[in-house]
């Protein structure tokens, strides 16, 4: 996310690394301090890959100014328009988890599941006292509401393993 | 209780006009019952009150009026001259008693008739009648053929004193019209002479019947006992019997009349029924609800027949407004104390059994009514 | 103290045209005072038919739901509709409001049912509507109410008697998420304020997240519980949360 992060500030006009890492923190909603050395190692990517370039115009601080570039907006733009996959194959660890335990036959598949519950459960409490404390940024109300749809996703996912699981137990 | 149900009321308030509207229908209905079963009475009263104390002896087994009977006028005037019996000569005579025509309706006593006295005994018949024109009695030995026409009758008719009508297809003379009376519900076509009835109507030497007043009417019972006694084939009618008989007469009319009002009941009873009962089925959740947050069932119940009965009894009122009009416009008494009671609580009954049956139904929904999510 | 509501293997079968269903099969579970507890399962799980035995509105065909300790299977009609009016607080998914009653008017008649006098009822009745925060609508008629404002009078209805018990039935069912949230927030604040013992019913796993322990229904036996703690820290959560976000991978060679 950092690389587009600042392309996408760049894009609007040249940068000193200290702007940068203000504009995102603020984005953040004051919520997460960035430190300088992520924006640099980022910033040397960038130029590296010849998506933005440092200009020295010595404005009396001695820092540089960052520039994006043609190539850099273009990018850009392709990233902005793409759209995301969700059907992404094997990315659920949890079930990976299951998957791996039934083949080697080990440990209480039921368990393993309850405790996740008990985990999801839990992050969903957690998730909703974060929620009562009203932010007032849309964007990270919208991050928090996404986790909690998922998590509830996920939820009744579980339910089902459990069902479908313990059916399958006992047919065997 | 009472409070939800006025609620219920007044927001459905098309319902519950229907409902009231139906019971003042059904107690308007009864109301009228009553008042003509009191016109019917006082008339009947009214018109006996002339027979107080006085006797018709008449042909066995017949009734009054003696349009059937025939007695002998020689028996005839042996009663009439028997001295122990204390009478009232002036006003006891014998009497021709002629139908002409029939009432209209089966239980309607009213009829034309003729009739037939002799002259100098027509204050025997009806009091002091006064003619409203012309003359009220008959020359004594009157013999030809006249007549004085009952004022009804004579209304039909255009006919002026001393102009001539037809009785029975003998030509008669008009001498007299009598003033409107309470014998009028008898009608009287015209009363003639004795002699000139026993000639047009070919009962030369009978008699209809005998009129007696004794002269102390204390004596009517034992006078009537004594007659009944001396002339076992004859039928001797006091006002008593007259009584009876209009009673009896009246039973089909006061039998039709109540069955009419018992209907406009029932109606009131089951429109309340009905209505109620669509109020009812609407209302599960909330009754569901009622009964989940502790309701009793008698509180439903109660709730429910509150509003019937709160519905039958604002009938009410409208109702007897409008059966006191009605009095007023026949010019009969208003219903009495006891028949106003009759009328709420033939409401109040109406309202409980129509109420009743929803009421029960109500109480019945289960509180699991009020979990179901449609 | 004990528990507040217990069942002890109770079942629930309904029989209709001669099939028999099994609503319940079995449950045994324990709510002790303060406690908000939440029960969660799908639709058909039974949940409608336990909390039907919870709340004392009908009979188990087998076992026992006891409540403070009284058996309910000896009580008859009469005694459980005691039991509902006086110790047992009812909220639901319908909200339940008498239409033609104002919000005040809805919260006075569950206490005129306990015979509690008007002008008290109106008193009590006021106070309710204040601790829900809707005093401003008072005289408002439930058809001019939001649902948002219609559960809230609904739920300072149930608490118009004190009751040892709230149950709730799906109360967010109707609302959107935001209302309902708010709605979860009230039932939890009962809980840990007024040390209210709550059960909720739902099948919103987000809604029952508001509960100390929560209870896993499905086709009618409980089949799993949890226990959650109150929400950790939250300026740690959101710096979790964006922290998900912040990943370095970025090279979009990868």
């Amino acid at each position: 996310m950092m690389p587009f992060a600042i392309l996408g500030l760049l894009s609007r006009q040249p940068c000193h690394g200290y702007d940068l890492k203000n504009h995102i923190e603020q984005a953040l909603g004051g919520n997460r301090e960035i430190n300088f050395g992520q924006i640099y190692t980022t910033l040397g990517r960038l130029e590296r890959d010849g998506l933005a370039i440092a200009s020295e115009i010595e404005d009396g601080r001695g820092k540089k100014t960052y520039h994006i570039t043609a190539k850099g907006k273009e990018e850009l733009d392709i990233w902005l328009n793409q759209t995301v996959d969700r059907i992404e194959p094997f990315k659920d660890e949890f079930l990976i988890k299951l998957l791996v335990r039934n083949l080697a036959g080990y440990g209480d598949i039921l368990k393993t599941i309850s405790r996740q519950r008990q985990s999801y459960l839990q992050q969903l409490r957690d998730l909703t006292t974060l929620g009562t404390q009203d932010n007032g940024d849309p964007f990270i109300s919208l991050l928090i509401e996404g986790a909690l749809l998922h998590l509830q996703a996920d939820l009744r996912w579980l339910e089902l393993c459990d069902e479908r699981l313990e059916n399958q137990r006992t047919d065997e | 209780m009472f409070d939800i149900a006025m609620k219920n009321l007044s927001t459905r308030k098309v319902r519950t006009a229907l409902c009231i509207f139906a019971v003042t229908a059904g107690v308007f209905l009864i109301g009228v019952t009553l008042v003509m079963n009191n016109w019917m009475y006082s008339m009947m009263t009214e018109e006996l009150a002339k027979y107080m104390g006085k006797l018709y002896v008449q042909q066995g087994g017949s009734s009054y009026p003696p349009f059937d009977s025939s007695l002998s006028q020689m028996v005839a005037d042996a009663i009439l001259n028997r001295g122990d019996l204390d009478l009232n000569i002036g006003n006891s005579t014998d009497l021709i008693f002629v139908r002409t025509q029939r009432g209209m309706m089966p239980f309607m006593p009213a009829q034309q008739m003729v009739i037939g006295v002799p002259a100098g005994k027509e204050p025997a018949l009806f009091g002091t009648i006064s003619a409203s024109r012309g003359v009220n009695h008959f020359e004594p030995n009157e013999q030809g053929n006249v007549a004085i026409l009952g004022s009804e009758f004579a209304k039909d008719l255009t006919i002026s004193i001393g102009g001539e009508t037809s009785i029975n297809g003998q030509m008669v003379q008009v001498v007299g019209r009598l003033e409107k009376s309470s014998m009028d519900s008898i009608n009287i076509s015209a009363i003639i002479p004795l002699e000139a009835a026993q000639r047009i109507f070919s009962k030369q030497g009978q008699v209809s019947s005998i009129l007696l007043t004794p002269n102390d009417f204390h004596n009517t019972s034992a006078i009537a006992a004594s007659l009944r006694e001396d002339y076992p084939s004859l039928s001797v009618v006091t006002q008593d019997d007259m009584l009876k008989e209009a009673e009896a007469v009246m039973q089909m009319p006061i039998f039709y009349m109540s069955s009419m009002g018992i209907t406009g009941l029932i109606v009131a009873m089951l429109i309340i029924m009905s209505t109620m009962f669509m109020a009812i089925s609407e209302r599960t959740r909330e009754f569901g609800t009622l009964r989940a947050i502790g309701a009793q069932r008698y509180v439903i119940i109660g709730t429910v027949m509150i509003e019937a009965l709160i519905m039958a009894l604002i009938g009410v009122p409208p109702a007897i407004g409008l059966v006191a009009i009605m009095s007023r416009m026949m010019e009969t008494s208003l219903p009495t104390t006891a028949q106003l009671l009759q009328i709420i609580s033939a409401a109040v009954f109406a309202a409980g059994i129509g109420g009743a049956y929803p009421a029960l139904r109500a109480a019945r929904v289960e509180p699991l009514e009020a979990l179901r999510y449609e | 103290m004990g528990p507040i509501v217990e069942t002890r293997n109770v079942c629930k079968t309904y029989g209709m045209n001669g099939i028999a269903v099994e609503a319940v099969r079995g449950i045994d579970l324990m709510v002790n005072s303060g406690e908000f507890v939440a029960i969660v399962g799908p639709s058909g799980s039974g949940k409608s038919s336990l909390l039907n035995l919870l709340g004392a509105m009908d009979s188990p065909s087998s076992g026992e739901v006891l409540f403070d300790g009284r058996s309910l299977t000896e009580l008859n009609d009469w005694q459980r509709t005691t039991l509902r009016l006086k110790h047992i607080g009812f909220v639901f998914q319908t909200f339940n409001l008498l239409p033609t009653l104002t919000a005040s008017e809805n919260i006075e008649i569950a206490l005129r049912l306990a015979s509690v006098g008007r002008r008290e009822s109106a008193a009590r009745a006021g106070e309710l509507l204040r601790l829900v925060g809707l005093s401003p609508r008072a005289l408002h008629k439930p058809r001019y109410l939001s649902g948002g404002e219609r559960q809230r009078v609904a739920i300072a209805r149930s608490l118009a008697n004190r009751p040892q018990l709230l149950l709730a039935d799906e109360p967010t069912g109707n609302l959107d998420s935001q209302t309902g949230t708010s709605i979860l927030e009230l039932l939890r604040d009962l809980c840990t304020r007024n040390g209210q013992t709550v059960i909720l019913v739902t099948h919103d796993f987000r809604a029952a997240s508001y509960a100390d322990r929560v209870l896993l229904l499905r086709d009618g036996r409980i089949h799993g519980e949890t226990s959650l703690h109150a929400g950790q820290d939250s300026s740690q959560v959101l710096g979790q949360l964006l922290s998900f976000e912040l990943q370095w991978g970025g090279d979009r060679s990868d």
